[in-house]
């Protein structure tokens, strides 16, 4: 591939001016916009968990946000259901908060449509069963004032409960765990390549990752929506991070959730089609991904080493030159070794007795493909002969150990 | 009043409350919820706490009230501060503003002590001059729900609750409660309602041995001791500005650290368990810990001086210490 040809496949992916249907800019605002426009999509079904992340909005030490619901339903008492929900709340709070309500279908509707109308200098996403503490607004203030026109993202925690039904009491959001630390507090573009390590609500997007940059929700993905348009995102505008733990991801033990309503079948083809469409186009990786790239392969070779040595098979994928070349220098260790040379003798005299061809294998005759070296490797390991030299091989090594220390000495 | 309740709750209180519970008993326990007359009042204590955080919890309770009569629940809602800073927090004109402002609350009242009394010596003073059907003891930064006092009234109007809590966000705490009932052992008081006569006939906090914390559960355990429920109300929520660190734990100020060390010492003591108390000091002791041995030391100057509570419960009827926890918990925090 020449260069000329990656720059234009790069501007090609990465100046797209619209993907999907039902794509649209955030609104020019005619006022003074709000820093964060905070969209939360609900089906109108689960008002008492609304309620809870309606709560811990209101509880914002900074209170320049706009609140977005978009109600993902055509039923209208469900959308009036919200509407009252939010009509309970002091007049601030209405007045920071508007319904929306979208019939299209797919869980990325929603979104497009929360963003087509925001009107804020970031947007982020609140799921209708999770919330925050106090200060996630002002943690997104402060790092955009660190680092304006990036992703920022916050550190999320998780947190265990079951919904329990009580007879003729409302079903109520328990909590049955303390909250634990799945997911990184910084953002590593090369391990989001492989998975999703960034809960919704803990990035906001500039805007201009909507207006300018033209990416859009994909709708046609049915799960990790979130996922494919901020690894895109973060390509293209890079990442901010903090420790601050800032938002709750709530984990349902009971009851539905996205892990219930969609089966690990749909995830993982989700999962597949983000990637063939990172693998479809060049990746923008930040500073020090080469270094990071560098050690994962690194890594991942000495395993492969160690792997080889003790005798695992290696997959194709895992054949390169440098695990190669490593059982080539295996094989000659082994071919070498005074094991293999002392029981030469008896090895060809029972040869010539049973008429057994044995391995006769010498260094010139090492074959030059990986899965024929390991073969051959595999062979000499589980031999006879091999097996039985185990005492020699340890006198060897004792007295060799034995010269190092009295050396050092 | 037998006992009843479930899943570690049961008491048989017949300790020397049994007069004031049969009085209680014969009387109406039910605050008597008819049309529009119940009047509601809730009490905060100040210390040094953001105006802004003030008037932001009162834009809280003048909505919630608003909810509250619209449905006929409430016929009034007071709020009263008292105020333990060193220099008045509130000053005539913020109070005249903000009882403009919020014209949902029958009357907002601001008393500035002069002297720091403490939680529970500030709760008891307010409770002086007061006059409602019911008393809500919450912290002056929480934002409660809109429907918080329709969902506590409605908690209280239940059979044998004598008080009833908030479920607060984003931390909850992580007592157990019965999750059919809400039954639990005690009631925070970052916000909690009961009935204003049991407050009186309790004679309020125990403010001679809690000056911060750990008052909520010793008022808790005297309710149940008289014979009524706590009920954790889920419905019902209180906003509780609290944060994690940056591995998952608990911030915990040196404050809270060493009253909370204290307050755990007195009641051990107090709910007649002396061998919880030594359990206690000798691993406030060895703990390393500034604020946990000052709190020992404290403890033993009391004993030394005899300021030490009358111990109570003595058959160990409510009081519940866990692993040397204050009651069942549903898991651990870090």
């Amino acid at each position: 591939m020449s260069a000329p040809y990656i720059l234009q496949k790069l501007l090609e992916t990465y100046n797209t001016t619209r993907e999907g249907d039902g794509a649209k800019s955030p609104q020019v605002p005619l006022k003074p916009a709000p820093f964060l426009s905070i969209i939360t999509r609900t089906r109108g079904s689960r008002n008492e968990t609304l309620r809870d992340t309606l709560m811990s909005l209101a509880g914002q030490t900074c209170l320049d946000f706009e609140l977005i619901i978009v109600v993902h339903s055509d039923s209208a008492p469900l959308v009036d259901s919200v509407r009252g929900l939010v009509a309970e709340f002091p007049s601030t709070m209405c007045e920071q908060t508007r319904i929306i309500v979208c019939s299209r279908p797919g869980r990325a509707a929603p979104l497009n449509d929360g963003v087509a109308s925001s009107k804020g200098h970031y947007i982020a996403v609140l799921d209708d069963d999770d919330f925050v503490f106090a200060h996630y607004v002002e943690t997104f203030s402060t790092l955009a004032r660190q680092t304006p026109g990036a992703l920022l993202r916050a550190t999320c925690t998780r947190q265990d409960f079951d919904m329990t039904a009580a007879g003729s009491f409302p079903t109520h959001p328990r909590a049955i765990s303390w909250f634990s630390m799945p997911w990184p507090a910084t953002y590593d573009a090369i391990l989001h390549v492989v998975e999703n390590q960034t809960p919704f609500m803990s990035v906001a997007f500039p805007a201009e990752v909507f207006s300018a940059d033209g990416l859009c929700f994909d709708e046609s993905l049915t799960t990790a929506e979130d996922w494919e348009l901020t690894t895109r995102a973060a390509m293209l505008r890079g990442v901010v991070s903090t420790p601050e733990i800032t938002s709750v991801y709530r984990w349902w033990v009971n009851g539905a959730s996205s892990q219930t309503e969609h089966q690990p079948d749909e995830w993982k083809a989700n999962a597949d089609k983000i990637r063939q469409k990172l693998d479809a186009q060049p990746l923008l990786l930040p500073p020090g991904s080469a270094r990071r790239i560098a050690q994962l392969i690194e890594g991942n070779r000495s395993i492969n080493v160690q792997r080889l040595s003790a005798g695992i098979s290696l997959s194709e994928d895992d054949d390169d030159p440098y695990l190669n070349e490593s059982a080539y220098q295996l094989l000659v260790g082994l071919l070498n070794s005074l094991s293999w040379r002392w029981t030469r003798p008896v090895r060809q005299l029972i040869r010539l007795l049973t008429g057994r061809s044995g391995i006769g294998l010498t260094i010139d005759q090492i074959p030059s493909s990986l899965s024929e070296r390991q073969e051959q490797i595999n062979k000499i390991r589980s031999s006879y002969f091999w097996r039985i030299a185990l005492p020699l091989r340890l006198i060897g090594t004792s007295l060799r150990r034995a010269r190092i220390w009295s050396s050092e000495r | 009043m037998g006992s009843r309740g479930s899943r570690g709750y049961r008491y048989r209180s017949r300790s020397n409350f049994v007069a004031f519970a049969t009085e209680w008993e014969r009387k109406s326990r039910r605050p008597k919820i008819r049309g529009c007359q119940l009047i509601i009042r809730a009490q905060s204590i100040l210390y040094h706490t953001p105006i802004a955080s003030i008037t932001r919890a009162i834009e809280y309770l003048d909505n919630a009230a608003r909810i509250a009569r619209r449905a006929g629940i409430v016929q009034g809602v007071v709020i009263a501060y008292g105020d333990c800073s060193p220099q008045p927090l509130i000053t005539i004109d913020d109070l005249t503003d903000l009882k403009r402002r919020f014209s949902n609350l029958t009357d907002i009242e601001y008393n500035f002590f002069d002297r720091n009394h403490g939680h529970g010596g500030g709760q008891n003073r307010l409770l002086e001059d007061a006059a409602s059907d019911l008393l809500m003891i919450v912290n002056p930064d929480v934002l409660v729900s809109p429907t918080a006092f329709i969902e506590l009234v409605s908690a209280l109007g239940r059979a044998g609750v004598g008080l009833v809590e908030a479920r607060q966000l984003p931390i909850e705490h992580q007592k157990e409660y019965d999750p059919q009932t809400g039954e639990t052992n005690w009631a925070s008081g970052a916000c909690a309602m009961g009935p204003m006569d049991l407050f009186r006939d309790l004679g309020g906090f125990d403010s001679d041995s809690f000056f911060l914390h750990c008052d909520d559960v010793d008022f808790s355990w005297r309710v149940r001791l008289a014979g009524f429920e706590i009920v954790h109300q889920t419905s019902a929520i209180a906003f509780h500005d609290k944060r994690l660190t940056n591995t998952a734990s608990r911030v915990a100020n040196p404050t809270e650290r060493y009253y909370s060390a204290e307050g755990t010492l007195l009641l051990s003591y107090k709910y007649s368990r002396p061998d919880l108390t030594k359990i206690y000091l000798r691993n406030f002791d060895a703990s390393g810990d500034e604020d946990h041995i000052k709190a020992a030391s404290a403890f033993r100057l009391r004993e030394k001086s005899g300021r030490l509570p009358t111990p109570i419960d003595n058959d160990h009827a409510v009081a519940k210490f866990v692993n040397l926890r204050l009651g069942p918990w549903r898991f651990l925090p870090r």
